[in-house]
């Protein structure tokens, strides 16, 4: 016979719901209650009714008591005990369920402890039993209720046994009557929530403890937590129980934690709090990212409050409060849980949970021995991995990429890909500045595919360096997979599927692409696969949510940045479309079906232009850019080899390694079967290709007509010809073998021949020609470091380029570096001035080149090797130019008349360079005159003096001047306000899509009861 | 329509690519500028005297070392020059330059561009030595040579050399190697627009013993023509004596070189006795003998080897009972080039296996005259009095052609190489990818 007595207090609150097998579960204890009280908070419901037809004494409150008070108060009609140590309070909410041995155990567990003051039992879902809700709680450094749990746990028992812990849930927590009252009880500043860490926090610094018994169960509904019931207790603003527990959460920290710890902690809550909200905002729930804030607002706005409950605690403290930090999670724990929890949905979208394969064998069957029932039916290996074909797949593709870019491992440049900064800093830098320091300089609009490689490569450390060359090396594989999910859907055979998805990563757009270096055209090659997917039932877009629409956006928006050639595709498909959806829509007498369509097409391809605004804006104004892709602009191979399914250019197969592109298409446009519209479209897309190859534009940092490069189209040819060739070949050999040997069996053996063909040869020349890919890692810079050291000084680079048999002399601007990552995008045209005094400098006519090259800032002349002596005799000869170097990277000259960033002229008309100062962009004017400063005019500059603007002039050079009345130190500054409005905007936009892309939360009351627990 | 597909199929790629092709046209828009450098005569050393022939009264000159840089008309076909070099605007036309100490030696040249590298093979800087080497900086900026040099014994420390921009220096030989006799000089520009020329004068007291200007070979090579060699006899008592001839050849490689020299004369080509298969230590400058015992007095000869050599004939001459050399030396093959030789007439002699040539000459006049000429292993013309230029319009290929001007001052010798070749150089257009390796 236990010695200890029990009281039990049953709080009520609209429980009715619960209440019935609440009562029944606390009167068929196998320890029987001693006594049972309740309490009822001005239930709304009849739960007063049945508590009391079960014989329960009531004691009637107000509607918003808290939980606290209402315990308190029930404790306070409590009779005097003769033996304090050994009654107990056992707290029972009214949506709490015991199991029948629950009070024993726990019971039994505290008998042995003397130094336990409180124990709660283990807390199951209420709806699904298995889910173990709590077993024990605490407190994060952030607020959040830490349980230790995994998410909906599966209880098998793995946490049982007793445990010492900071708190137990105030459902069920059997609490000793003389600590309850020592300690005050429940803080009445906390009517609901966190009460339980609370009390738990200030029973160990009073010198007691606390356990967990997993031997006693309960299940809890959490009615108020999961918005069952509204929480009407008088400290819950608005009614909502997330700013209630978030605003708890953060009194319980600030009043328990040790007075060192509250800066920290305080930062942290705040931090948090927006962070959260932020999260909400995105989820689509501003109540709750409301909450976050108006909790952690709410409670420092009432420090009073908190200085108070200090005070109380250091009365009652016995002990140090640190003695509780033993059970708050490390934030090394909570990482650990987000990034278990992070990687393993990562693992679910990558790789769903496969349903194996069951076998049910017949009873019938003769073979069968009871044994086999006994060995368990799956019994793979991980040998049986490597048989699957997307995993034997990617292994030899990985194989093969270790030889292919075996001179790709490190930082990589060459071809159409330039230098890359080491850090994303760098690339924010250009994203967000408004003057670019390029030649002679450019307000353009730095495109939005800096920013999207800048958000890639963070989680590479981020390194752009890191991310580009795990793009580059990885890509066979990534394509592979990702041509893959595209192509599965043409047929179920996956050996068939894979190889189409090896047919694509080895593709000869694919070759091309990784092997120059063409950043663009491997986004599109990655990406275009998942849009096509993604985009499947277009003619039927009434049927896509809004949000699919914004989703895709965001994917088309990706390629946009990356291939401006997609928004181009993407109207000519759109204007089909609504043509189409007219005539769907009887000639647009079904109103209705045509406008849902219309509003959903024009969204996706418009909100790109809104995404990648400023810098789409200016395609619009300079068109032409719509046909380059990103980097420098490198030659494709030309009409005729496209004719081939080969884009050519540097880097591509050679033209006789003929890809069956081509067949493939023409044999498909034959079919019978959906291949048929399929070719059609990849026909059309390779005629366009041909007549894209032709064409020649200048741009991106150059004024030679350089021959386009059609990836993005030759890209839509190959998925189309392969996707085709999956259509045709699926269920082939079953309908070949059904018939004599005609067309079709011709065709197929040609189109298998082709095909392993080529296979074959372009693997082995992938892997021979390695070395001589224009990509490649470890390149020499160009400028001699020498010449780098002066920051920002301009260089003139001339140099001899071969391109095919033809070599000439090509020349550009240096500022200090080679040229980087968004700087071809970015160049500026050449002026007109400096081409002449280059030209007149290679054909020995440019007695005044040195002069022009002053003029313009420019202080070196560089000729790289190897050099043209003609060309080297000219300049030594035509004076102006002071030999600096001759080294094996070439020939330096200084220009002999002093020049600078900023040159002054006196009104006497003396000219003078004045030195900038090294910390800022600062000159000392000596007297007044005229500053000019090189670089290219643009409405951003500005000189201030003494707080004022000096009046701005454009030269007839195109050169920024301004006006100097008096002498003093003078501050240049590039005004880039225009741009960071321009970029806020785009922000907002970015974000806005985000969120109405991103699935909606839910709020807890809209959670199935199964789903919770 | 059975083949309605097909056919369409065929015929939209076909006009696809057709209209691509067509298209396809701004690929290939690499411009060329071409143009000819200006050539650079050197100057008048003390003492000398020195007439230039110039293609036209109104060829554009002017005088390097001095401040102004324009050009002006020569307003004469014969500009004889006072003392600082001359830079001409050429246009494609080499100018012989005539340099004399006035009754004790002659000497020709051509004038020539700035060059990266020239090679002087004669000379020598003992006692007798009164040679120089002149190197002129047309440039406006300041220049520096290297000067590397060879004698019998083997090379010589290298000298670098700096000019002032648009000046010119004249450096005694001796004063290069001392006590040398047998010299080889290779001028290497590695700044600037430099040309250099070397006069080889010697004298013993007051003895005059003839002088030359030695013409530059542009490079060392495996067969190397000398296409004119003077060939004088002197008459001791009633008898005439063929004068000597000696070969001078470097080999500068590392490696013994093996040469076979062969004569072209009007009586036959022939190996001389001694010289097929001669062994010249590489290093060091070797003089062989060269005694072709010819009837005829002008010959060429061709110097094949299994290295690169350079290579000069040096031949004592006697005019008017005065004594003088003349050093013959590798010309280049004949181009198609122009030569301005107002006042020269000189001989031009073309060697080769058939010498099939078309020359134009234009004289003062104006009137031009063609001459083919079609001969077997060598070839002479004489170029009348009043011509003003020699235009070598076609030349097969494998000949090379060397003039020779006989004066009473003495003889000189010029070879038939373009002083300024057409420069082609592609127009420079701005391309960022100038700033990635």
């Amino acid at each position: 016979m236990s010695s200890h007595r029990v009281t039990a207090i049953l709080v009520l609150h609209d429980g009715q719901l619960w209440l019935p097998e609440v009562v029944a579960s606390l009167t068929s204890q196998s320890l029987p209650v001693d006594s049972i009280l309740a309490v009822d908070t001005g239930s709304t419901d009849s739960s007063a009714k049945l508590v009391k037809g079960a014989r329960i004494p009531v004691l009637p409150m107000d509607r918003d008591t808290g939980f606290g008070e209402a315990v308190a108060h029930a404790v306070a009609t409590l009779p005097i005990s003769n033996d304090p140590q050994s009654e107990w309070l056992w707290i029972i909410h009214d949506d709490l369920s015991v199991d029948r041995l629950a009070l024993e155990n726990l019971i039994n567990e505290v008998s042995s402890r003397p130094n336990v003051a409180m124990a709660g039992p283990k807390l199951l879902g209420w709806h699904d039993r298995t889910h173990l809700l709590e077993i024990g709680i605490s407190i994060a450094a952030n607020g959040n209720r830490w349980t230790g749990l995994e998410p909906a746990e599966y209880d098998q028992g793995q946490r049982d046994g007793v445990h010492e812990v900071l708190a137990v849930s105030t459902a069920g927590a059997l609490i000793r009557r003389d600590v309850f009252e020592q300690l005050g009880g429940f803080d009445p500043n906390l009517d609901l929530f966190r009460d339980d860490v609370d009390f738990g926090w200030r029973l160990y610094s009073a010198g007691y403890a606390a356990i967990s018994v997993s031997s006693a169960v309960a299940f809890h509904a959490e009615a108020s937590a999961n918005e069952r019931r509204s929480v009407d207790v008088a400290e819950a603003f608005l009614h909502r129980p997330l700013l209630l527990d978030r605003r708890n959460a953060a009194y319980v920290l600030l009043v328990n934690s040790s007075w060192w710890r509250l800066p920290l902690l305080t930062v942290q809550l705040l931090a948090g709090s927006i962070f959260r909200s932020i999260a909400y905002l995105f989820a689509k729930l501003p109540g709750y990212a409301g909450d976050e804030i108006l909790a952690v607002g709410a409670l420092f706005l009432h420090p009073a409050e908190l200085i108070r409950a200090r005070k109380i605690r250091k009365i009652q403290r016995l002990v140090p409060s640190g003695i509780a930090l033993k059970f708050i999670p490390s934030r090394w724990s909570q990482l650990r849980l987000s990034a278990s929890r992070s990687a393993e949905w990562v693992r679910e979208q990558l790789l769903p949970s496969e349903i194996t394969e069951v076998q049910n064998p017949s009873l019938l069957d003769a073979n069968l021995d009871e044994e086999d029932l006994l060995t368990p039916a799956n019994n793979r290996n991980w040998t049986a991995l490597f048989k699957r074909p997307l995993i034997a797949a990617s292994l030899f593709l990985f194989v093969v990429t270790i030889f292919w870019s075996r001179f790709r491992i490190g930082s990589i440049s060459g071809g159409a890909l330039p230098e890359q900064p080491s850090g994303v800093s760098a690339l924010w830098n250009t994203y967000f500045s408004g003057w670019h320091s390029i030649a002679m300089g450019t307000s353009a609009a730095a495109p939005t595919w800096i920013a999207m490689l800048a958000i890639a490569a963070t989680p590479f450390f981020g390194s752009v360096n890191f991310f580009i060359t795990a793009l580059f090396f990885f890509a066979p594989v990534l394509l592979a997979l990702s041509a893959h999910q595209f192509l599965k859907e043409f047929s179920n055979n996956r050996w068939l599927t894979t190889t189409g998805a090896v047919l694509y990563a080895l593709s000869p757009v694919a070759i091309s692409t990784i092997n120059a270096g063409r950043l663009s055209t491997l986004i599109i090659l990655l990406l275009l696969p998942l849009l096509v997917k993604a985009t499947r039932g277009w003619f039927e877009i009434e049927d896509f949510s809004w949000r699919r629409i914004f989703s895709l956006s965001l994917l088309v928006s990706i390629l946009f940045a990356f291939s401006p050639l997609v928004f181009i595709l993407g109207i000519a498909l759109t204007g089909f479309s609504i043509y189409r959806d007219y005539m769907d829509s009887n000639r647009g007498i079904n109103v209705a079906l045509f406008n849902a369509r219309l509003y959903r097409r024009i969204a996706l391809t418009f909100t790109p232009i809104l995404i990648c605004a400023p810098w789409s804006l200016e395609l619009i104004i300079n068109p032409n850019r719509f046909l380059m892709d990103s980097g420098f602009l490198l030659q494709g191979g030309g009409p005729n080899v496209a004719l081939l399914g080969n884009p050519g250019g540097p880097g591509s197969l050679p033209w006789y390694l003929i890809s069956p592109l081509t067949l493939v298409l023409a044999i498909s446009l034959f079919s019978s079967t959906r291949a048929r519209f399929i070719a059609e479209i990849g026909f059309v897309s390779l005629l366009i290709s041909i007549f894209f190859s032709a064409i020649s534009l200048k741009g991106n940092g150059t004024n030679i007509a350089t021959q386009l490069y059609p990836g993005t189209l030759m890209v839509i040819t190959t998925m189309t010809a392969i996707a085709a060739a999956i259509a045709v070949s699926d269920k082939l050999r079953e309908r070949l073998k059904q018939t004599h040997v005609n067309i079709r069996h011709i065709s197929a053996a040609i189109m298998l021949i082709a095909t392993a063909t080529y296979a074959l040869s372009s693997t082995l020349w992938v892997v021979t020609t390695a070395g001589s890919a224009p990509l490649q890692s470890g390149r020499e810079v160009v400028l001699p470091a020498f010449l780098a050291v002066e920051k920002d000084a301009k260089t003139m680079v001339i140099r001899q380029r071969t391109v095919g048999d033809e070599a000439s002399l090509n020349f550009y601007l240096a500022r200090g570096r080679d040229a980087a990552l968004g700087d071809p995008d970015l160049a500026p045209p050449n002026r007109d001035q400096i081409t002449n005094a280059v030209v007149e400098l290679a054909d020995g006519s440019g007695l005044t080149a040195s002069t022009t090259f002053a003029l313009n800032g420019i202080k070196y002349l560089f000729l790289k090797n190897p050099t043209d002596e003609n060309l080297v005799r000219i300049i030594d000869g035509l004076g102006g130019f002071t030999r600096a170097s001759s080294t094996n990277a070439g020939i330096v000259w200084k220009i002999s008349v002093n020049t600078g960033k900023v040159l002054f002229t006196s009104l006497a008309g003396k000219s003078s360079v004045l030195q900038v100062s090294e910390s800022e962009f600062e000159v000392t004017v000596p007297e007044p005159g005229t500053l000019t400063l090189t670089e290219n005019y643009a409405q951003g500059w500005r000189a201030m003096q003494e707080g004022q603007r000096l009046k701005r002039n454009r030269s007839v050079d195109n050169l920024p001047i301004f006006e100097v009345t008096q002498p003093g130190s003078v501050t240049f500054l590039y005004d880039g306000s225009l741009r960071r409005a321009l970029v806020s905007l785009q922000t907002i936009i970015f974000i806005t899509v985000i969120v109405l892309a991103l699935p909606a939360g839910r709020r807890r009351r809209e959670i199935e009861d199964s789903e919770l627990a | 329509m059975r083949f309605g597909r097909p056919l369409a199929l065929i015929i939209s790629l076909g006009l696809v690519l057709l209209l691509s092709n067509a298209t396809d046209a701004a690929v290939s828009e690499s411009k060329f500028s071409s143009n000819y450098p200006a050539v650079v005569c050197p100057s008048t050393p003390g003492g000398l005297t020195t007439a230039i022939s110039l293609p036209s009264t109104k060829s554009e000159i002017r005088l390097a070392g001095t401040k102004s840089l324009s050009l002006i008309p020569s307003q004469t076909l014969r500009y004889m020059q006072k003392k600082s070099p001359i830079v001409f605007e050429s246009k494609g036309v080499t100018p012989v330059l005539w340099q004399i100490r006035k009754g004790v030696w002659a000497g020709a040249s051509i004038c020539s561009s700035s060059q990266s590298e020239q090679w002087f093979v004669g000379g020598a800087a003992d006692v007798t030595s009164k040679g120089r080497l002149i190197l002129v900086n047309s440039g406006l900026s300041a220049a520096s040579v290297d000067i590397e040099l060879w004698n019998e014994i083997g090379l010589q420390p290298t000298k670098a050399i700096s000019i002032k921009a648009n000046s010119y220096l004249e450096i005694g030989v001796d004063s290069l190697a001392p006590g040398s006799q047998s010299l080889v000089i290779k001028t290497i520009t590695r700044a600037g627009r430099v040309t250099s020329y070397m006069v080889d004068e010697r004298g013993r007291g007051l003895r005059a013993l003839g002088g030359d200007i030695i013409n530059f070979t542009p490079n060392a090579s495996k067969e190397v023509f000398i296409p004119a060699i003077a060939h004088t006899v002197r008459k001791v008592g009633s008898r005439t004596v063929e004068l000597p001839h000696s070969l001078r050849v470097l080999v500068p490689g590392e490696i013994d070189a093996r040469i076979t020299v062969s004569v072209f004369s009007t009586d036959g080509s022939f190996i001389p006795a001694g010289l097929e298969g001669k062994i010249v230590k590489s290093g060091s400058v070797a003089t062989l003998d060269l005694n072709p015992n010819l009837p005829s007095s002008k010959f060429g000869i061709r110097i094949t080897s299994d290295e690169p050599i350079v290579a000069s004939v040096f031949s004592p001459t006697i005019s008017e009972g005065k004594s003088d050399f003349i050093w013959s030396t590798a010309a280049n093959e004949l181009k198609p080039s122009i030569f301005s030789v107002a006042g020269l007439a000189p001989q031009l002699l073309f060697i080769g296996e058939r010498v099939k040539v078309e020359l134009e000459l234009f004289f003062n006049g104006g009137k031009r005259k063609t001459i083919s000429v079609d001969a077997e292993d060598i070839a002479a013309i004489k170029i009348p009095d009043g011509v003003r230029t020699v235009s070598v319009v076609k030349a097969d290929k494998g000949i090379y052609g060397a003039g020779l001007i006989a004066t009473k001052s003495g003889y000189g010798y010029f070879p038939l190489s373009a002083g300024s070749t057409l420069t082609k150089s592609s127009v420079p257009k701005a391309n960022i990818r100038v700033l990635t390796p």
